[in-house]
Formats: C-alpha cells, structure tokens, sequence
C-alpha cells in the first residue's frame, strides 16, 4: 500500500516575519501625537494604511477633517503614482467629517493599489498644494513592527 | 433603430447603471464591516469601470444634445435626453468615496 504524506515543514522565524505583511509603526500607538501612521499592509492585491488622527485643541469643537479623493501614495524615489482605492472611515472632499470635541480620536483606513515587492519607503501625499494636507514623506516602514500594538491584542475572553 | 429609441435606451442603460452602482456600494459597505479589503479592491475596480462608462455614455449624449437645434431639444428626443442629465446631473456627488 502507498501512502502519501507530505512532509511539514517548520518555517525558520526570517520566515515567519517575512510572511507577515502589517506593519506596525513603533509610534503608531502614541497617543500624544496629533497625527500617526499607525500601520502598512502590503499585499499581492492593495495597500492599506491604518492612521490615528487626534482632533486639534487650538478649535474649539476639534474641527473637521477630510480626504482628497486624489491622494496617492508613490515609493520613494519613483514617480508612480498609487491613487486611492477607498477611504474607510474618513469622508471624501468635499464632505466633512466634524469632531464634537478637541482631542477626539479618528481611526481611518485608506486603500490603495499593491505596491512593488521590497518597496521599503514610501510618501503618502493627499495633495501637494499649499494648506493643511495630509502628506507624509519618506516612511521607511521596513523596520516597523511586525506585532501589533498592545492595545489591539484581543483579549482572551477568560 | 431610430433617434428617439436610441435616446430612449441610453437613458433605461444610464437608469440601469445607477442602479447596479447603488447595489455594487451596498455590496462594497457590507464587505467593509468585514474588512475584506482584498474583496474591495476588486468590487471597487468593476464599480469605476461602470462609472467610466457612464460618463463617457452621458457626455457623448451630452455633445449630441447641445448640437440639436431648439426645436429638436423640445422634441421627444430631446426631452428624454433632457431627462436622462437631469437623473445624471450630481453623479460626481453622489458616488462612493
């Protein structure tokens, strides 16, 4: 009689953290920040950007925030545009998200098409144009966390 | 096929298209509260590939209509042309972010 089994094989912990596309910005959960990036997913298929926005105190009310529906993200050095997919959480200009206080958190998610492999550095641009955007340059996220943070750890239920 | 059944049937296809784009965001909400973000991705090209096509639908209509003479826009064509950028005016508006 012939069995086949196949052999499992235990990946090597370089393996493992290569496996794991999320990651996680060591200052993604700073609170005190008005404005993270609290982690990068690359996969085969999109990129998705997780950030914190904390309403600003010089308004009284925290203000209000939106997104350009053209914001983009480029690997650094490249001129290639990656533009946005969908905003999760966040409205798209020129629809206003109003905070009822200052100090008040967003968490928003925002979408984009997959990156090249071993893109290691990226600048997420909303618009490159005088006023208050949401532009981060040159984020080298590839020695970012590959746990999350301790705050999103689902609790075990015991 | 005649001018006033090819305007009437750009505007039941512009009219089918508002509806299938409202199903695709109901679709793309409900896969949002499950985070399936790679599902998204997918849902969300099919939905612009329809929306390209309507506007490029709307604003062939569009040249056509601004070219008729008066008399041709008050007629049956011209008026269920006139209907269909009515339905269509706040497109931009209203798709999805």
């Amino acid at each position: 009689m012939e069995t086949d089994i196949e052999k499992t094989k235990e990946k090597t912990i370089r393996e493992k953290q290569q496996d794991h596309e999320i990651r996680y910005n060591p200052e993604g959960a700073n609170y005190k920040a008005s404005h993270t990036v609290k982690c990068i997913e690359c996969t085969d298929e999109y990129t998705r950007i997780d950030f914190i926005y904390k309403a600003p105190t010089h308004y009284i009310n925290g203000g209000w925030v939106q997104m350009d529906r053209n914001c983009f993200i480029r690997p650094v050095g490249c001129e290639t545009r990656y533009t946005l997919i969908q905003a999760i959480n966040i409205p798209i200009s020129p629809t206003k998200h109003y905070f009822n206080r200052s100090g008040e958190y967003l968490r928003y998610t925002l979408l984009f098409p997959a990156l090249p492999k071993n893109t290691c550095k990226i600048d997420i641009i909303e618009k490159e144009a005088p006023g208050t955007y949401f532009n981060f340059y040159n984020i080298d996220f590839s020695a970012w966390m590959t746990i999350p943070h301790a705050g999103d750890r689902i609790l075990s239920k015991n | 096929m005649n001018t006033i059944e090819i305007a009437h049937n750009a505007h039941l296809q512009a009219l089918k298209s508002l509806s299938i784009l409202k199903e695709y965001e109901m679709h793309i909400y409900e896969l949002i509260q499950e985070n399936n973000y790679a599902e998204i991705i997918k849902e969300k090209e099919k939905y612009y590939k329809i929306v390209d096509s309507l506007t490029v639908l709307i604003s062939h209509l569009h040249e056509k209509y601004e070219a008729f003479s008066p008399q041709e826009q008050s007629s049956e064509e011209g008026q269920t042309l006139h209907r269909l950028f009515l339905n269509t005016a706040n497109l931009d508006e209203t798709l999805m972010p």
